[in-house]
């Protein structure tokens, strides 16, 4: 009686010295395929656009470079710290909420304690399938933005009424 | 691989095709299926049409999900193969024994639902978006290797194979790209691989 693992055994016997290349060939083949294509981070800038901001002066209306500048967002679980900066700054990035809010409220000062101004940016949102890594993406239409709290910022101005890329500055902060 | 071996060219003379098959249930991942998400119930029936030349049919159906990076999304349908493998290796005793490459086209007819697409957002605001039941197609294709044993002198074999897949085309629910497909796996790349290994009866 034939033992079942002799069966294999013979067969691997049968294996001529050529079709040991396309063994180890077919070994090479499974490590190529055992790295998973499973990309699960989403890069390139393909996620949701985040709103430029650029500061001007608020007599004059000529671009100002901040000092520092500091930027909170309440993106539904609390004012959280988005910004820090203590060195001069001309531009900054700041991603405003992706749930179905209609609105994100920042919160801009100059110093770490200072008076903060409450900035409240209405929108009305669309969604956009992006790739399998980034899923969905947010795209911010009808921008409008208000001050609510007269703070550090005496005046805002809207530059852009849509946010679908990063390239143009959407708002101007007056200073 | 059909080069002439001198004392085969006498069997090729007395070979005719004469109804055989193959019947085989893939025994592991029925197994896996007790203990995962993914339920793969599948099996194969195969002929031998020449010399080496076998005709496969695979059918199978798939159960599983997908929750990862914010997403979570269930599948579920049946999927059919059709190709064909060549022995390149046989045991000159038993026609059935040796070792195996061939091809495969796949389809799998599904129904998907994705609960949740992530909207991935900062400061832990993200979201989701949720899309309603729908019936969606896939196609790929597939290389086959493998090897087949028979289990003493009975006429069960064992069939044990791996297939590299490839694919083709999706239908898709608003644009969103199928992260699994049942009889593929996971989707989100084109290129996927599996595993069969199976309990077969030859009569």
């Amino acid at each position: 009686m034939k033992i079942w693992c002799t069966g294999w055994k013979k067969l691997w016997i049968l294996i001529t010295k050529r079709m040991r290349t396309a063994v180890l060939f077919f070994v090479v083949f499974l490590f190529l395929f055992s790295c998973s294509t499973d990309d699960d981070i989403c890069a390139g800038g393909e996620g949701t656009p985040r709103m430029k901001i650029k500061f001007k002066t608020y007599t004059t209306g000529k671009p100002k470079t901040m000092d520092s500048l500091f930027v909170s967002v309440d993106y539904g679980n609390g004012i959280v710290p988005v910004i820090e900066r203590r060195t001069a700054t001309d531009s900054v990035f700041v991603p405003l909420r992706v749930d179905d809010h209609g609105f994100t409220d920042l919160y801009v000062s100059t110093s770490q304690q200072g008076i903060k101004s409450q900035i409240r940016v209405k929108y009305n949102d669309k969604t956009e399938y992006v790739s399998p890594a980034c899923g969905i993406r947010k795209l911010y239409e009808n921008v409008s933005s208000e001050i609510i709290t007269l703070g550090a910022v005496p005046g805002i101005e809207n530059a852009q009424n849509e946010i679908i890329n990063e390239n143009k500055t959407h708002l101007f902060l007056l200073f | 691989m059909g080069f002439s071996q001198e004392n085969e060219v006498q069997q090729k003379e007395q070979w005719r095709y004469d109804p055989n098959f193959m019947v085989g249930i893939d025994v592991l991942n029925a197994g896996i299926s007790f203990f995962s998400d993914r339920k793969v119930y599948q099996g194969f029936v195969s002929t031998r049409l020449k010399e080496r030349l076998h005709a496969v049919a695979d059918a199978g159906f798939e159960k599983n999900v997908y929750q990862k990076n914010g997403y979570d999304a269930e599948v579920n349908g049946p999927f059919v193969k059709i190709g064909g493998f060549y022995m390149l290796m046989r045991d000159p005793e038993n026609a059935q024994n040796g070792f195996y490459a061939g091809a495969k086209l796949a389809a799998s007819f599904y129904n998907q639902e994705y609960r949740a697409v992530p909207i991935r957002g900062f400061g832990g605001s993200s979201s989701f978006e949720s899309f309603p039941s729908s019936s969606q197609s896939s196609y790929w294709t597939e290389a086959v290797i493998g090897g087949r044993v028979q289990l003493f002198s009975s006429n069960f074999y064992i069939d044990v194979n791996v297939q590299p897949k490839y694919l083709i085309f999706s239908t898709k629910q608003e644009d969103i790209q199928p992260m699994v497909v049942p009889g593929f796996g996971q989707s989100s790349g084109k290129f996927n691989f599996g595993f069969m290994w199976n309990l077969a009866y030859h009569f």
